[in-house]
């Protein structure tokens, strides 16, 4: 889970550099606030299937699994299982 | 008609209870609508401003079209802006505009003078405005990104709008009182299109907040829910929907007319549109900042196989040709011109007529469509949005650890990179840059990556290597 967390965190300081990795971790919320917009997610999508060698469909594309650092984590990890 | 909010006059006489604007807080009939920008512009009356430029800060709320709305009804003209723009470009935008007032749904903190309509005491009929109403007045002025640094202000006036309207309706006869859901943000120019269209057909404007873009379910969630009928987005968003394979699972149920403007829409999505939606009428429409609304459109009836989507032919009353290959628009909806900038040769002056050269190359196709292939400067379209690079330059080479940048961008990835060279060593610096550059830049034009050479490579002419650096990114060199 750790491992899953750091690369995850990797690939969100090349896609949002200018976040921290504080803000990053203190789970806000990503997709309300605004640090996440359309353009972004659409490349975290495509480097997080690249990297983890999953597949996200549409459904896992929600509030619940982008919100926050921990909803990516745990959904990267269900999917890679 | 002589001033657009006739139309809004209309509807609330003839269609008072209909849906006019909806967001995500509630919703004005016309009737309501109507009330509020009458009691708004009465207000603006009584400071006794006339012709005058008001700044607007806009969000996503239907608050900004009644501000909008007041501002004309009260025969003067607003300039859009972001309610989070940066205080160094508004400050440029005031000077420039020499705007005394501001209407602002925030804080303000840039030293104008607050337009606040908490006490509205006098409300006048309309007539006590339609009186002075005249085409010719401004109606809004538009700030674009300028190459120099400085935005540059489009002024457009009422006879532009009327114009637009009544060509678009005649050019699609069959649109009538859609549910219109808007994307473009109001203080970019495609949204003047949705607003305007919408009071022209009596319409139902709907406003959804900017989050329900960042998910494609949420978007078309927010389609269905709402039983949209007409969306004229930008092709990001379009893409992002398409490329996430969202329109297998859900499909939005009341769509009809799909309409794309501001950038490329690649094909390949295009047609993932068509594939799951094949009865719904999708259109390309080609406009800029310095036409009001669009000159050309394309509809698209079947799987597309071609390379790109033409622009296609010129909108009902407009002239549009290839002049040495470049895109001319004569009519009405041509912008009065630049603000400040009589002698800019994009606007040619003959005959009473005004020209404009758009800056874009194009060839025709088999069927006399136009098709765009390039810009004659570093213009590019990111996200739908109009950005110079050399903007982004201008605004970065002020910072005092840089000593060289250059902009270019990637189509292959939307990405806007950044090379910079610096005169000190700075800690993290790539961070540190896009930190500084979002104060500076509005949020669509800060870079996306920033690369730190330790010199810049310069061409044969002393000037920095934009296409080495662009090519050298593009093949992994950088």
């Amino acid at each position: 889970m750790e491992d899953i967390k750091n690369k995850i965190i990797e690939i969100l300081n090349e896609i949002i550099p200018d976040v921290s990795n504080e803000t990053l971790e203190s789970n806000k919320e990503l997709v309300h606030s605004g640090v996440l917009n359309s353009f972004s997610i659409v490349m975290l999508i495509s480097e997080l299937s690249d990297a983890f060698d999953i597949e996200i469909s549409p459904q896992e594309i929600v509030y619940e699994n982008f919100d926050s650092l921990d909803g990516l984590t745990k959904m990267v990890a269900r999917l890679s299982d | 008609m002589k001033n657009i909010v006739e139309l809004l006059n209309r509807n609330a006489l003839e269609n008072k209870n209909d849906l006019a604007l909806q967001d995500e807080d509630g919703f004005l009939t016309y009737g309501e609508l109507f009330d509020l920008v009458l009691q708004r512009a009465s207000f603006i009356k009584d400071l006794g401003l006339v012709n005058s430029p008001i700044i607007v800060k806009v969000s996503r709320f239907k608050e900004s079209i009644v501000n909008f709305l007041a501002v004309l009804l009260s025969n003067n003209h607003y300039i859009p802006v972001d309610e989070d723009i940066p205080l160094e470009k508004l400050n440029k935008i005031i000077k420039a505009s020499k705007a005394e007032y501001v209407i602002s749904t925030k804080e303000d903190d840039s030293g104008l003078k607050v337009i606040d309509f908490a006490n509205v005491k006098n409300v006048y009929p309309f007539e006590e405005f339609s009186k002075d109403f005249n085409e010719k007045n401004y109606s809004f002025i538009m700030f674009t990104s300028g190459s120099t640094g400085d935005p540059k202000g489009v002024i457009k006036n009422h006879k532009n709008i009327i114009s637009f309207v009544e060509n678009y309706v005649s050019t699609f006869p069959f649109l009538g009182q859609e549910r219109i859901a808007n994307q473009t943000p109001f203080f970019f120019d495609a949204s003047a299109k949705d607003i305007y269209l919408s009071l022209k057909l009596k319409a139902a404007l709907f406003i959804p907040s900017k989050t329900r873009f960042s998910l494609p379910m949420e978007t078309i969630k927010y389609l269905n829910e709402n039983k949209i009928t007409y969306i004229s987005w930008v092709p990001s968003i379009l893409t992002m929907i398409a490329k996430t394979r969202t329109l297998n699972f859900v499909k939005p149920e009341s769509l009809k007319y799909v309409f794309f403007v501001g950038e490329v829409f690649q094909p390949k999505y295009l047609n993932m549109w068509i594939e799951a939606l094949p009865n719904v009428r999708y259109f390309n429409i080609y406009g800029s900042t310095e036409v009001m609304g669009v000159s050309l459109y394309y509809e698209i009836k079947k799987h597309f196989d071609g390379e790109s989507i033409p622009t296609g032919k010129a909108l009902k009353n407009n002239n549009v040709y290839l002049a040495d290959g470049e895109i001319i628009v004569n009519s009405d909806q041509v912008a009065v011109g630049y603000l400040n900038n009589p002698e800019s040769k994009t606007f040619e002056y003959s005959n009473g007529k005004t020209l404009l050269h758009t800056g874009d190359f194009a060839n025709y196709d088999a069927e006399q469509n136009i098709v765009f292939a390039s810009r004659k400067d570093y213009q590019i379209k990111h996200l739908g949005y109009r950005i110079e690079l050399q903007e982004i330059e201008a605004s970065l080479i002020n910072l005092d650890y840089i000593s060289q940048c250059c902009a270019v961008y990637d189509e292959n990835s939307d990405k806007i990179v950044l090379f910079v060279s610096l005169n000190k060593d700075i800690e993290e610096a790539n961070r540190k840059i896009l930190i500084d550059a979002k104060e500076k830049l509005q949020f669509y034009m800060v870079p996306n990556k920033v690369i730190v050479l330790d010199e810049l490579p310069l061409n044969t002419n002393g000037k920095i290597d934009r296409l080495n650096l662009k090519r050298g990114y593009q093949d992994g060199r950088y």
